[in-house]
């Protein structure tokens, strides 16, 4: 039942804005680290509440990243790295879908599996906020420091 | 216009209108299932001004296809879903081999009772294939959750799932409702954590505060 008229339109300004958007952030991060007396806001939450949120790092994570630094983004925000390759195929297939006018190709998950990143997310905003041994290597932290 | 519930076992029965939103036991399987709100209720409220003009909100349903607004006697349903009579007309033509004209509305006595359509047009699969692009808005949930520290888009994430979860059951009104939900949290995510940050970055401008950020900056 794939009749033309189902099909979406081509959006290709649609598409170039978030390909635009995507590459905006990454330069933004690349040239400017998060640190201290830099251009971005501190993270209010973590201001706040003390507590280390599930994204806590992200920014951080991301800056190392760009400069080539996995081993170093991992210990800033290791669910977020795990999580990037998936985002960014996910954001390839819908610039390109929008862009040629398809119907999204991404596979639907499983509830069960939603559930399990819903699990996994929930599981490491608890345990990063441990300050037992094993538990506070999830917390960003500078390696070498 | 009485409403078409499919249960589980793959019984399709009809519920009357007064029913919508309760629970009732399946006379084929015995099972418990909820008879559906019809779509307008849940998820579109009134329809806006000028796309149907004479018909009351409460009269009115929402088509999955076009999205246009239309009277409650023209529903037709097979699986649970709504469409309007224009779409399902050009469904049917643009489609070689489709059984043509041999389904009719049920005709409704008091109870459950098997609704008296003529030949399934493709069962599951075409009332399914209307929804395969129900979007869950997982990527942007994970999105805001772990990329800009907003708790709120785990409310998404679990809307995400239950999206898929209904659609996998056949509620396919629950999901539309689903995916509706998750679309807001990630807005609401998005926005407050705008809101956050151009106020904190206010704050910060507007001096004094520069020297406030927390310790783990220079571990």
């Amino acid at each position: 039942m794939t009749s033309a008229d189902q099909r979406p339109s081509p959006r290709p300004y649609r598409a170039a804005a978030g390909a635009a958007l995507v590459a905006l952030v990454a330069a933004l991060l690349y040239v400017f680290p998060p640190v201290e007396g830099g251009v971005y806001p501190s993270c209010p939450s973590r201001l706040f509440t003390g507590l280390h949120c599930p994204g806590c790092g992200t920014l951080r994570g991301l800056h190392a990243l760009l400069h080539g630094d996995p081993i170093q983004a991992a210990a800033f925000n290791v669910l977020s790295l795990i999580a990037l390759p998936f985002l960014l195929i996910r954001g390839s297939l819908w610039i390109w879908a929008t862009a040629i006018g398809r119907p999204d190709p991404s596979p639907r998950l499983p509830a069960w599996m939603i559930w399990l990143i819903f699990g996994a997310i929930v599981l490491f905003a608890v345990l990063r906020n441990l300050p037992v041994a094993p538990f506070d290597r999830l917390a960003p932290h500078r390696l070498g420091a | 216009m009485p409403i078409t519930v499919v249960c589980k076992c793959g019984k399709t029965l009809l519920a009357k209108d007064e029913h919508a939103g309760l629970e009732a036991l399946c006379p084929s399987c015995g099972k418990t299932l909820k008879v559906p709100v019809p779509l307008t209720n849940v998820v579109s409220g009134e329809p806006p001004g000028g796309v149907t003009e004479g018909a009351s909100p409460a009269s009115s349903f929402r088509c999955t296809v076009c999205s246009g607004y239309f009277a409650a006697q023209d529903v037709y349903d097979d699986n649970g879903r709504i469409i309007c009579d224009g779409c399902f007309e050009k469904q049917r033509s643009a489609t070689p081999n489709y059984p043509a004209a041999n389904w009719q509305q049920p005709t409704y006595q008091p109870g459950w009772q098997q609704p008296t359509y003529g030949p399934a047009y493709g069962r599951q699969p075409a009332g399914y294939s209307r929804f395969a692009s129900l979007p869950t808005y997982l990527a942007p949930a994970i999105l805001c959750t772990i990329f800009c520290c907003q708790p709120f888009g785990i409310v998404a994430i679990v809307f995400a799932a239950q999206v898929n979860g209904k659609l996998r059951s056949g509620d396919y009104y629950g999901a539309t409702a689903s995916s509706d939900s998750a679309r807001k949290w990630c807005w609401a995510s998005f926005i407050s954590g705008l809101i956050i940050i151009i106020v904190w970055v206010i704050i910060v401008a507007a001096g004094g505060r520069h020297d406030s950020r927390p310790s783990y900056y220079y571990r």
